[in-house]
């Protein structure tokens, strides 16, 4: 098993219920082989150092997560394939973990409150 | 006379700025930021990076910016990573340049 950092850069009106979608997706291949979530962020709106695909902002979500080698590829093709994320990368953090010694503070209810994400300063 | 006397203070006054820019090279090495604090270099740490480079948004050597090796190297790493996900620009092309 190893760490993983994804961070996924999607457009600005991809929130909520459609970007909850998949990221049920995303979440269903870690958990496939005894991955684990063990956080979520959302980093909000923020104005991009360069536009992609002609947009000039972006929405930043990080998650940070345990899962096999090839789980990886198949988040990636998943996300290649979607049209509203503007960029994905992900770091590898450790490379051998034990899920005993971390910290899980992934709830799994993250879109509860349907609320705006707000601009960042 | 006059001429002899204008000339003796123009020459004063180059001396004075090439021995000021003289005492301008002669700096302390500045010593590592992250040395002995427990500061992370994350790419996804905005502020922290934007520090790193210059106006055109290239990375400034660790010569100048006086970090070590090691945590240049973290840092390089780091601003390459936050400029593919558009967090750092690649370059800032400013206005009156091509």
């Amino acid at each position: 098993m190893r760490q993983y950092d994804l961070l996924f850069v999607t457009k600005t009106d991809f929130q909520n219920q459609p970007f909850a979608t998949l990221w049920k997706k995303v979440e269903e291949i870690i958990t496939k082989d005894n991955g684990k979530v063990l956080e979520f962020q959302i980093l909000g709106k923020k104005k991009l150092a360069y536009s992609i695909k002609k947009s000039p902002k972006g929405t930043y979500y990080n998650c940070n997560f345990v899962s096999e080698e090839r789980a990886i590829k198949e988040i990636e093709n998943l996300l290649n394939l979607e049209e509203n994320i503007l960029r994905y990368q992900t770091n590898l953090v450790n490379n051998t973990v034990d899920l005993g010694t971390l910290k899980i503070n992934y709830t799994g209810n993250i879109f509860i409150n349907d609320k705006e994400i707000v601009d960042e300063k | 006379m006059r001429n002899n006397f204008s000339n003796n203070r123009m020459n004063r006054n180059r001396n004075e700025k090439i021995n000021d820019k003289k005492k301008v090279k002669i700096l302390r090495k500045r010593a590592c930021k992250f040395c002995g604090d427990s500061t992370v270099i994350d790419y996804k740490d905005q502020n922290l990076l934007r520090s790193f480079i210059t106006e055109r948004g290239k990375i400034i050597p660790a010569r100048i910016s006086g970090n070590c090796a090691k945590h240049q190297r973290k840092v390089t790493n780091a601003i390459k990573r936050a400029r593919t996900v558009a967090l750092l620009p690649f370059t800032i092309v400013t206005s009156g340049t091509n």
